[in-house]
């Protein structure tokens, strides 16, 4: 599936040198990483890897230790905290950085206590600020391409778990992001919704969208994504094409991985 | 209802042996007068380090004692307890600051006041209601309602607007809100020493409860800047005052000691005796 | 039975029911408002914020509110330099010190509970709103209060039958609420048990209403906990597997 314009185009997200220790244990060792527009990035690796703070990072959901990130072109600043790890210098340019990146949780996270249709249009109108009639047509569109779009009045709690992923996509597309961010998002569903959700995921990889993806899904990492990395106790094993990688590994651990 | 009964069987008997012990002292001839007292109710009466009793009662029953010429026992008793002790002959009278009510007159009889402190207001000293006229005058509801509306009537413009504390359902709520509802702001206190509070802090202009209260109560830490001002009210719905709580059976110890306390005011020891224990006159008018 | 006195009774005491909803209303208002605050000040960053907050609570929660009513009616009107201070038309109305001491009390109470709803949020709809880019702020607004309140909302509504009922003290400070006129008639006709019967079953029907209301407000405010209304046949269709 790799496109072949995706080498060309321009870096849409930039990590350099990532650490991040949660007390003693060092989670993060020095990640590097360019994700170019219309990419899809595989991230796999054993639990504990360090393959979802590496996401979270991206984000600022975690603070890394040091490190850089840059999202469409805009780096985050940090200063240097008194306890010689960094912390971001204005949360107001997190925030607008977040708002240009979608998050999907591998809980759905969706908020309880709005209609599937409110959760979507929620951070466009408030965040973004953008007119409440165009946020809701765009809501409308997003619902009906995710599937779920007869659902829209229902709270997230009477929805299945699928369902429920798929409002989380539209949440976090609704925000136009540059980048898509996906944590584990199958990870919490029963086998038969599976389906469901790499299907709506497949359909935005066709369409180009840039997309960062935790996974322990085997069959879309190798079909769907164009480059694949495997971490390995917080530091990157393999990177490459799907083909390659899954093709020929040269770390004797991806091979075993794999195969588990 | 079984309750309702009994009680009133209880009632029942209670009022033949009442009527029988009364029986008993009917035509006496009073030579020998026992008479209850609290002993702990200054000034009107009190027990004294040594044990004796003294105050405005104990010098009174003297002199009335000597005038009806009887010889007189004075005996402490508990309060509560006394009007039944009366009516089961323990005792011939109660002398013991007892207002004669028309709810005690039900179950014993009242000689005339011999004492009758009466309603007065307080307000601060420095206060513009310190000056009001007429201090100390008394002006009695019963032989004079007349004269004591036309009072009441002379106050009320100089009261308009303020706000007076009263103990609640006491003596002075009921004249205030007999006489001058609409035209002062009332508040009601569970206890006198509340609205001393209050009237010390300024929440209210003036109080009103009975003199004898307000004199004791100006003396006391915190109240300092505490003083009686206008004129005092008695008789009539306020009470007739402290009165001789005696036997129904015993009308011709109550004549005894009408005559004697009729005599008490005509020569002015009633005049002088209250003037030593409360600092003003308690004659009823 | 002495049908007459009741309904005298009846009569006097309802016509205080003003002043108590007053009240009750009046210090539910601001000690809730004052709650937020409270509970907001106890997630604090700042240490010396999340102490005053514990300490608050403490001394509130610790002491008896008939105690706080006259410390603060009686108490503070001691002091001239109160007597003279710009607080001292608020405190010199007995209105305004019963309201003041209510809701100081039930402050610390309801700041617990709205604590305790606050912790109740899921820590992954918090996040999932950072991760939108909402500030702290919107956070605490938009998603964090409106879902930590439904979770309060039961506790809370016990708190406000308890309002309600503690307005009865403020008859010790002059306040002629249904208990103050209570206690008058008692003690000018000595009928304690009539009185108290009817006195309590006033506040029986205010708190009926009062339960019915939290509950019509949980109802309304919980629609995400109830099954779904039926789905409208021509939506249905939107719906793709």
């Amino acid at each position: 599936m790799s496109s072949p314009a995706s080498s060309i185009a321009p870096v849409a997200i930039s990590v350099r040198d990532i650490h991040k220790s949660f007390g003693p244990i060092e989670v993060l060792k020095g990640i590097s990483l360019d994700a170019r527009e219309g990419e899809v990035v595989s991230i796999l690796g054993s639990s504990g890897s360090g393959k979802s703070t590496l996401l979270r990072c991206i984000n600022m959901l975690e603070t890394p230790d040091r490190g850089e990130v840059t999202v469409a072109g805009e780096t985050i600043e940090m200063l240097a905290a008194a306890n010689g790890k960094s912390r971001p210098r204005d949360r107001a340019q997190v925030d607008r950085i977040r708002s240009r990146l979608g998050m999907v949780f591998q809980s759905f996270n969706l908020w309880s206590h709005k209609t599937v249709l409110e959760n979507v249009i929620e951070a466009p109108i408030h965040v973004q600020k953008r007119p409440r009639t165009e946020c809701i047509e765009e809501a409308e569109a997003l619902l009906a391409k995710v599937g779920i779009a007869a659902k829209r009045n229902h709270y997230p709690a009477h929805l299945s778990g699928g369902q429920q992923q798929r409002a989380a996509i539209a949440r976090a597309l609704a925000m136009r992001p540059a980048v898509m961010l996906f944590d584990e998002p199958t990870s919490a569903l029963d086998p038969e919704l599976v389906g469901e959700v790499l299907r709506v995921m497949r359909a935005l990889a066709e369409e180009g969208r840039t997309m960062l993806v935790v996974t322990h899904e085997m069959g879309f990492a190798r079909d769907v994504s164009n480059r694949v990395i495997f971490l390995h106790q917080g530091q990157i094993e393999e990177d490459g094409r799907p083909d390659e990688v899954f093709g020929n590994a040269k770390s004797e651990r991806f091979r075993r991985f794999i195969k588990a | 209802m079984n309750y309702t009964k009994s009680a009133m069987k209880a009632l029942c008997l209670a009022t033949v042996l009442f009527a029988a012990s009364g029986a008993q002292a009917e035509n006496k001839a009073w030579t020998h007068v026992t008479i209850a007292t609290e002993g702990g109710f200054k000034p009107y009466n009190f027990t004294k380090p040594d044990g004796t009793l003294d105050g405005y009662e104990i010098e009174l029953s003297k002199y009335l004692c000597a005038h009806m010429k009887v010889e007189c026992e004075i005996n402490v008793q508990n309060f509560d307890g006394m009007i039944p002790a009366l009516n089961a002959g323990k005792f011939d009278a109660i002398i013991s600051g007892m207002s004669a009510t028309a709810k005690r007159e039900q179950v014993i009889d009242f000689s005339d006041s011999y004492g009758s402190t009466g309603q007065a207001f307080a307000t601060s000293k420095s206060g513009p209601l310190a000056a009001l006229p007429e201090k100390g005058v008394v002006f009695s509801l019963a032989s004079n309602e007349a004269g004591a509306i036309a009072e009441i009537e002379k106050l009320k413009p100089l009261l308009e607007g303020k706000t007076i504390g009263v103990q609640i359902a006491s003596t002075g709520a009921a004249f205030v809100d007999k006489y001058l509802k609409g035209v002062v702001e009332v508040r009601e206190y569970k206890t006198t020493e509340e609205h001393d509070l209050d009237l010390a802090a300024g929440r209210v202009d003036l109080v009103m409860a009975s003199m004898a209260y307000l004199t004791t109560a100006a003396e006391k830490p915190g109240n300092e800047d505490m003083t009686t001002t206008g004129p005092r009210f008695q008789g009539g719905f306020l009470g007739r005052g402290s009165s001789v709580g005696l036997r129904k059976t015993d009308p011709e110890l109550k004549a005894l000691f009408n005559e004697a306390i009729a005599a008490a005011k005509a020569d002015g020891t009633i005049k002088t005796l209250s003037e030593k224990w409360f600092g003003f006159d308690v004659t009823p008018r | 039975m002495d049908w007459t006195f009741l309904q005298e009774t009846f009569v006097s005491l309802v016509s205080a029911v003003p002043l108590t909803l007053l009240l009750a209303a009046n210090s539910i208002a601001l000690g809730a408002i004052l709650a937020v605050g409270i509970a907001v000040a106890r997630f604090s960053a700042i240490a010396p914020l999340r102490w005053l907050a514990q300490a608050y609570v403490f001394v509130f929660r610790g002491t008896p509110l008939l105690v706080q009513i006259f410390i603060i009616y009686y108490g503070l009107s001691q002091f001239p330099a109160i007597r003279h201070s710009l607080l001292w038309p608020v405190l010199r109305e007995p209105y305004w010190c019963a309201v003041l001491a209510l809701a100081l009390n039930t402050a610390a109470y309801a700041s617990e509970i709205i604590r305790g709803g606050l912790l109740s949020v899921p820590f992954g709809q918090v996040e999932a709103a950072r991760a939108c880019g909402m500030s702290r702020f919107m956070i605490f607004r938009r998603i964090t209060l409106p879902l930590g309140v439904r979770q309060a909302l039961p506790g809370y509504g016990n708190e406000m039958i308890s309002m309600v009922k503690a307005t009865s003290l403020a008859s010790i400070i002059t306040l002629m609420e249904v208990t103050g006129v209570a206690a008058r008639i008692i003690s000018e006709s000595y009928r304690a048990i009539e009185v108290f019967v009817v006195a309590g079953a006033i506040y029986l029907t205010i708190n009926f209403l009062l339960t019915r209301l939290v509950q019509f407000v949980e109802f309304r405010l919980s629609p995400h906990l109830r099954q779904p209304v039926a789905v409208l046949p021509a939506i249905i269709q939107g719906e793709a597997h």
